[in-house]
């Protein structure tokens, strides 16, 4: 009968959790860069609105520039949030069954 | 990663064309051969039915020549060249199939190819996750081939 390859499925099982840990740094960094972009945005229409002093965000180039920076940020983060999270599905399918053929040779 | 992605697409290509001759039971010289055994059998039913027909009538007893089962009936009233072409009108539609024995034969080359195929995958796979990387498994793949040793 065959036997269960031990380093393969510790292996196999330490990877699967750092994928799981990378998906949730990717979501908490995503939700850091989202709450950037919407905190500037609001910045810039609340002197716009306050200040009668201050140029609305349209005429201030520096924000205008850190705006489309936290954007492109955030924009790659959820092109990388997105891969990782089909990424995730595709090893919780693989893995499940790996646990179940493991569980079956008494692994 | 490249190497990866080329094996994971030729285990695709294998996967598919195993699915196509798996439900393909039939090619279509064996459906036609299946049809044609069938309106012999109907063929044989209708004519002995009015064979018999025949003979109650000439023995004065009722008959009406046309009780017997639809199939034998259909090839009575229209011949089997017609019903033959009528049953068989969409057989073209159909991918060809090669015959049973080259089918058996195909797909155990197909097997033995996406075995090493997968152990080919899992052999690239190991090498990304000793090194650090976190590539996914194909969800479908099977875990035996990563798990289990002989």
């Amino acid at each position: 009968m065959a036997s269960v390859d031990l380093v393969r499925l510790d292996s196999l099982r330490l990877t699967y959790g750092r994928a799981q840990t990378r998906y949730a740094t990717l979501t908490d960094e995503m939700r850091a860069a989202s709450r950037e972009v919407v905190a500037l945005g609001r910045d810039v229409a609340l002197q716009s609105l306050l200040g009668e002093d201050i140029e609305p965000a349209e005429g201030d180039p520096v924000a205008a520039e850190r705006i489309a920076v936290a954007q492109r940020r955030l924009d790659r983060l959820h092109a990388e949030f997105d891969a990782a999270g089909r990424e995730l599905r595709d090893w919780t399918a693989y893995m499940a069954r790996v646990e179940a053929l493991a569980r079956r040779h008494g692994a | 990663m490249k190497a990866l992605t080329k094996v994971r697409s030729d285990i695709s290509e294998r996967l598919i064309e195993i699915r196509a001759i798996e439900s393909q039971a039939r090619g279509r010289a064996q459906i036609a051969a299946y049809v044609d055994a069938l309106l012999a059998d109907w063929r044989e039913q209708g004519e002995r039915r009015v064979a018999a027909d025949i003979n109650l009538c000439a023995a004065g007893l009722p008959a009406d020549f046309v009780s017997m089962p639809v199939p034998a009936l259909l090839v009575v009233a229209l011949g089997v060249d017609t019903l033959r072409q009528t049953l068989l009108r969409h057989l073209d539609t159909l991918p060809d199939s090669p015959p049973p024995e080259a089918r058996a034969e195909r797909l155990a080359a197909l097997r033995g190819e996406l075995a090493m195929l997968e152990r080919e995958e899992e052999r690239l796979l190991r090498d990304a996750h000793d090194g650090g990387e976190l590539t996914a498994p194909r969800a479908d793949a099977d875990p035996a081939v990563a798990l289990l040793c002989v």
